[in-house]
């Protein structure tokens, strides 16, 4: 526990010691008649992000001092309040004390700054005018306000405290007014001028304790100066022509003398001031050090990156000269008695050193991450708000520059997410949300990139009210706005001085945040993207470059050429050797594909996609030859041929010839996409540093960068989706049957098999009803089951359940023979729960099955038939039966006005969800359109105009999470009410289902609730029925 | 005023470069192919740590095309577009010569489009005639920077 504690105190330090720094620079760079914008709001900025950090460890009295400055400088910047002279040297003096505190955080709280924020607010309110300069000349007359004392006691320990850090010792030079200044024809002020000139004079006092009360006119006063120079007291002395006994050195080695010296005059303050040495020395023994109370920083130093990237270069280079050295001295090695160790040797230390300077840089994602849970858990407190914290990809690799950078923006993200989107928690359970609102911090690499997801589940952005908030600070202009995207007015966000809470808080709303999270991620080269829904959430995308992350990749060879392959998109590796007859490569005309457990994985070969000479081994030759496969590859003619004798003979043959040839295919999995790349060789795996692809070879789909491998080759890092591209390409080119074939390879793998439970009733006829509806089954006896009028009920559960006999409502046949047991088919989801009694439970399977509608078995309650193991089988639809049973509970609302056209986009690939979920919608007077995937969808909400859709998540081609994003990124479609229907409802995939922009995620077959659901979304998205 | 140019072989034309505009000249080099690359990039080469673009520049004159260079020399020039570093893969290097501003002299109207814009002088040494190429223009043109 303390160990954390420390851990974020050290990386406070550090982040803090840079703010420190950046806002002295640019004090000290700030040229006051021709004030700079931007060092204004770098100074801002950097107090900002103090000030927030130290509030989490909870800091006070830096966060007091960071917040007077950073209301000051929020006056400056608005242009209210002039900077000048004065008050940046007043400034750098806070600045300086706020250095002290941060290097001192744990003895921090006891630091007096009530002097600085007095005077910070009298700047604030304008009182401030060369305030210093006019206590200095008040000082002399001896007509301090009481306030003031304090605060000038605190100033001149500040002036002593600076000076010693600087290197000044302090002197007391001790003078007689009459006989010293005055008798040499000096005046006092012609005296401080002459010290100033070798130091800083910091105060001067008359001793007043030397005269007496009947003091003559003309008796003499002692004048003490209080002075501090880089001069030694031998030198000073020889310098202002004065004895050494007339100057006293000051002990400065602890902080009491500093207290006495300005203490002196004022009893009552000094009073003060030492009871709190006091308390500096308790703390000073609790931390055990005597005047260096600085919390010892674990042995670390910084080192610029430059210098680290130059070690990187030069270690990659020590290892490929070892290498050539190995290399040549290998025939040398016997014959040199000796130098066989030294090799070994040097070759260890070389991969050593290279390995160490590869770790300096890299640091894992965690670094940043881990500060996380306890700063929303402070804020939870804070705020009152329940968050729950989640972290995906906390190994994540990047280079240490990006991850120090990182902390800031991520922080703000945060921070915003928690102040800004999470609601309430009240506020939340009237969402119909849960109570505990949910941050995900997540880190993946993709396509080239390292992403980083702030995503929070709150109430999302509200575009109107940025547009509203961004006119009043006239951010834009309203005819501007109008032309505007939904993406254009959130990017209004990252203007400086943008702030959409009505409050300012400590924790965010000063509108910095998102500027300062801007200028930082493209100060990376990175970029921000922001996805948001209202109600549902919001999330920040950091997408970083690769440049400099470190990826283990697998070195594969194709015709002799070394390639990397990023290793997370890698699933398996099969090796298959050509004679082996169980694992074999099989064709679909020309396509290359491989059983796998079951599956067809379509086979590309690495050397035909980069368009490399394939070659194979002939064993008669032992010479690798050309293979003409290749040739066959783009060969049209070949496609239409018949697989004949001949063709069919053809692999065979092939595989004979290449016996000695073993491919080792790469599983490769993107997404849904899976691809089996067949290479050469694989030549183990290795850690390999990113470099960005040069601007030549950009045009390269397969290629995601190069890199440097450990022989000091380069070689080219493969960019698997850049791949599938490619591949694609060429069956367009070339096979049509080839990608025909892989759209339906896809459809069946993504395809919802159905679970069926088969029974029977009465009759002989077999019953079919979708197990998702089914709740459960219970045995029952006949006696069970109780007679009340016309209507039969069990006891279920301590309460009564009406039970319906199917039969009594379809049209399959009755035969009342008493049996002494039933089963009760308790049905899933339903409002108004019947059991369905049935007389005999056959099989549960599952199947693929297609149902046919329009025959002559059709009724209410039917949804069709289908045939299984050639019985007919027939599928109910037990909502039809129980509106037919009750019809009161079940009474058909036409929701849709009559003369008004309401259009439903369903979007469902499983037929027979397809025709349930229309009837429904069409039962209640919807007009449903229907497409078969997101893609279909797409096309027609582009052609009709659509009023909602309702959208099943499994789809081929497109799934409803890729759909419902075109849609919400669509700003013409982004208002259109999206509900989501799946027959998978867990809890994370509503959550992942609601952040991709549905605006309800709901169960499939529930007819009542798809209804009200789509109901509600419609009225969410004000769209009037 | 006399500008000192690096010469070099390629194919049997001989060309030349503005020295200031050299980093190094490698020999020996190893560079790794980049299969699906365009015809006139040779590959990558590692120069201590950094990645150099290897161009065949007598492709992208249309010196001679299609067939695969063997030379193992080439010209590293200074950075023409941070940081992608580019290289020439030449036959063998020529001299260093000095030559007099004056004596340059605009390609010939016969002489391709492509090529007259990255060749931006002519030069008639006593034997053979010397092309100066331009590699600015080369190396920030769309057609190779490719887009």
């Amino acid at each position: 526990m303390m160990m954390e504690e420390n851990d974020f105190i050290q990386s406070f330090v550090e982040e803090a010691r840079v703010h420190v720094e950046t806002v002295e620079k640019e004090l000290l760079q700030l040229d006051t008649k021709n004030v700079s914008e931007e060092s204004i709001h770098n100074i801002f900025r950097a107090v900002h992000s103090i000030k927030g950090t130290s509030g989490f460890l909870n800091l006070k009295k830096i966060v007091e001092l960071s917040h007077s400055m950073e209301s000051l400088f929020g006056e400056i910047r608005t242009g209210r309040l002039n900077i000048h002279d004065r008050m940046i040297d007043f400034l750098l003096s806070v600045n300086d004390c706020m250095k002290t505190m941060v290097e001192d955080v744990k003895n921090s709280e006891s630091v007096e700054i009530s002097g600085f924020l007095q005077k910070l607010s009298d700047m604030l309110s304008g009182k401030l005018s060369e305030n210093i300069e006019e206590k200095k000349s008040d000082k002399p007359a001896g007509s301090l306000m009481a306030g003031q004392i304090f605060d000038y006691i605190e100033l001149k320990k500040q002036m002593i405290h600076n000076n010693i850090q600087r290197g000044h010792k302090i002197f007391c030079i001790k003078k007689m007014l009459y006989k010293d200044i005055i008798e040499h024809n000096r005046t006092p002020s012609e005296f401080i001028q002459q010290l100033e000139s070798l130091g800083t004079a910091i105060d001067c006092s008359a001793d007043l304790d030397g005269l007496s009360a009947e003091a003559a006119v003309n008796e003499d006063i002692g004048l003490a100066f209080i002075f501090s120079s880089v001069l030694d007291k031998d030198m000073l002395a020889a310098a202002l022509q004065l004895d050494t006994e007339d100057i006293l050195e000051y002990d400065i080695s602890g902080e009491e003398d500093m207290v006495l010296i300005t203490g002196k005059e004022q009893a009552d303050a000094s009073a003060l001031e030492i009871k709190k040495v006091q308390e500096t020395q308790e703390h000073d023994k609790d931390v055990h050090s005597g005047k260096g109370q600085v919390v010892v920083p674990e042995d670390s130093i910084r080192v610029n990156v430059m210098l680290l990237n130059d070690l990187l270069n030069l270690a990659s280079e020590m290892v490929l000269a070892r290498n050539q050295l190995l290399r040549t001295m290998e025939s040398h090695r016997k014959s040199i008695p000796g130098i066989e160790p030294i090799f070994q040797n040097i070759d260890h230390i070389t991969t050593n050193l290279q390995e160490k300077i590869m770790q300096t840089r890299m640091q894992p994602i965690s670094n940043v991450f881990n500060k996380f849970p306890r700063i929303i858990r402070e804020l939870s407190k804070k705020l009152g708000k329940d968050i729950r914290l989640e972290m995906e990809g906390t190994e994540v690799e990047l280079d240490k520059s990006i991850i120090e950078a990182l902390g800031d923006p991520i922080t703000h993200l945060v921070r915003n997410a928690i102040d800004h989107g999470l609601e309430m928690p009240g506020d939340r359970e009237k969402q119909g949300k849960s109570r505990e609102g949910t941050i995900i911090l997540k880190a993946y690499h993709e396509g080239g990139y390292v992403y980083i997801d702030v995503i929070d589940d709150g109430k999302g952005i509200d575009v109107e009210h940025i547009k509203k908030k961004a006119l009043e600070k006239g951010f834009v202009e309203k005819q501007d706005l109008a032309a505007m995207g939904e993406l254009d007015i959130l990017k209004l966000l990252f203007k400086p001085g943008f702030s959409t809470a009505d409050k300012v808080t400590d924790i965010s709303g000063r509108g910095v945040g998102m500027d300062v999270v801007k200028t930082n991620i493209e100060k990376l080269g990175g970029t921000i993207e922001i996805f948001t829904g209202l109600q549902v959430g919001t999330t920040f995308r950091l997408l970083l470059p690769l440049t400099l992350a470190i990826i283990s990749s697998l070195i594969v060879e194709a015709e002799n050429e070394k390639f990397a392959l990023p290793q997370v998109n890698l699933q398996e590796i099969v090796r298959i050797k050509a004679s082996d007859p169980a694992r074999r490569i099989e064709y679909i005309n020309n396509a290359e594909v491989l059983r796998l457990r079951d599956r067809l994985l379509p086979i590309v070969h690495l050397a035909d996609v980069l368009g490399l000479n394939r070659t194979y081994f002939d064993e008669k030759t032992g010479e690798r030859v050309l293979d003409k496969r290749k040739a066959l590859f783009h060969s049209k003619r070949q496609n239409q041929a018949a697989p004949s004798e001949e063709n069919g003979k053809k692999p065979d043959e092939r595989r004979k010839n290449s016996n000695m040839n073993i491919v080792r295919i790469l599983v490769i999995k993107i997404g849904s996409r899976r691809l089996g790349l067949a290479v050469d060789a694989i030549h183990g795996s290795e850690e390999i540093l990113v470099k960005t692809l040069p601007v030549y070879v950009k045009e390269c789909k397969c290629y995601s960068g190069v890199t440097i491998l450990g022989d000091g080759k380069t070689s080219m890092i493969l960019d698997p989706s850049g791949i599938i591209e490619k591949a694609n390409l060429h069956y367009f080119d070339g096979t049509d049957e080839k990608r025909t074939k892989e759209m339906i390879e896809e459809n069946e793998s993504i395809r919802e098999h159905q679970n069926l439970l088969l029974f029977q009733c009465s009759g002989p006829e077999t019953l079919a009803i979708d197990m998702s509806m089914v709740s459960r089954v219970e045995e029952i006896k006949a006696e069970d089951i109780n007679q009340i009028g016309d209507r039969e009920y069990i006891k279920f559960r301590g309460n009564s359940l009406r039970v319906i006999r199917p039969e009594d409502f379809l049209p399959i046949t009755k035969q009342r023979i008493p049996k002494s047991k039933y089963y009760v088919i308790i049905p899933k989801l339903v409002s108004h729960p019947m059991g369905i009694l049935i007389e005999k439970i056959y099989d549960t399977v599952q199947a693929g099955i297609n149902i046919k509608q329009d025959d002559s078995i059709k009724a209410k309650g039917l949804i069709g038939s289908t045939i299984l193991n050639n019985t007919i089988v027939l599928l109910i639809n037990i909502y039809e039966i129980f509106e037919k049973a009750n019809p009161e509970h079940y009474k058909v609302e036409t929701v849709v006005k009559k003369g008004v056209k309401m259009n439903i986009l369903l979007v469902e690939d499983t037929p027979f969800f397809q025709m349930l979920e229309k009837n429904y919608l069409e039962e209640v007077g919807y007009t449903v359109s229907l497409a078969q995937n997101g893609k279909e969808a797409m096309e027609i909400l582009q052609t009709q105009s659509i009023d909602a859709v309702v959208s099943d998540i499994n789809m081929p081609v497109m799934n409803g999470l890729e759909f419902v994003k075109r849609i919400r990124a669509n700003p013409k479609l982004a208002h259109l009410p999206v509900i989501a229907i799946t027959s998978l409802v867990g809890e994370s995939q509503v959550k992942e289902g609601m952040e991709a922009g549905f605006d309800a995620y709901e169960f499939k077959l529930d007819k009542q609730r798809l209804l009200e659901i789509l109901e509600q979304a419609m009225k969410k998205r004000r769209v009037t029925v | 005023m006399k500008v000192k140019v690096l010469t070099f072989y390629l194919y049997g034309s001989l060309l030349g470069i503005d020295v200031t505009l050299v980093k190094e000249i490698n020999r020996n080099v190893e560079y790794t192919s980049i299969p699906g690359s365009k015809s006139f990039i040779v590959g990558f080469l590692n120069m201590r740590g950094q990645i150099v673009t290897l161009f065949n520049l007598a492709t992208l004159l249309t010196l001679k095309s299609g067939e695969r260079q063997t030379g193992r020399t080439c010209i590293i020039l200074r950075a023409p577009r941070d940081p992608d570093q580019v290289g020439i893969l030449i036959d063998r290097p020529g001299d260093v010569i000095d030559i007099d501003k004056e004596e340059y002299e605009l390609p010939p109207a016969n002489v391709g489009v492509v090529e007259s814009e990255y060749i931006s002088s002519v030069i008639k040494l006593k034997n053979e005639l010397l092309m100066i190429i331009d590699p600015k223009k080369i190396f920030s043109d769309q057609r190779v920077i490719g887009s």
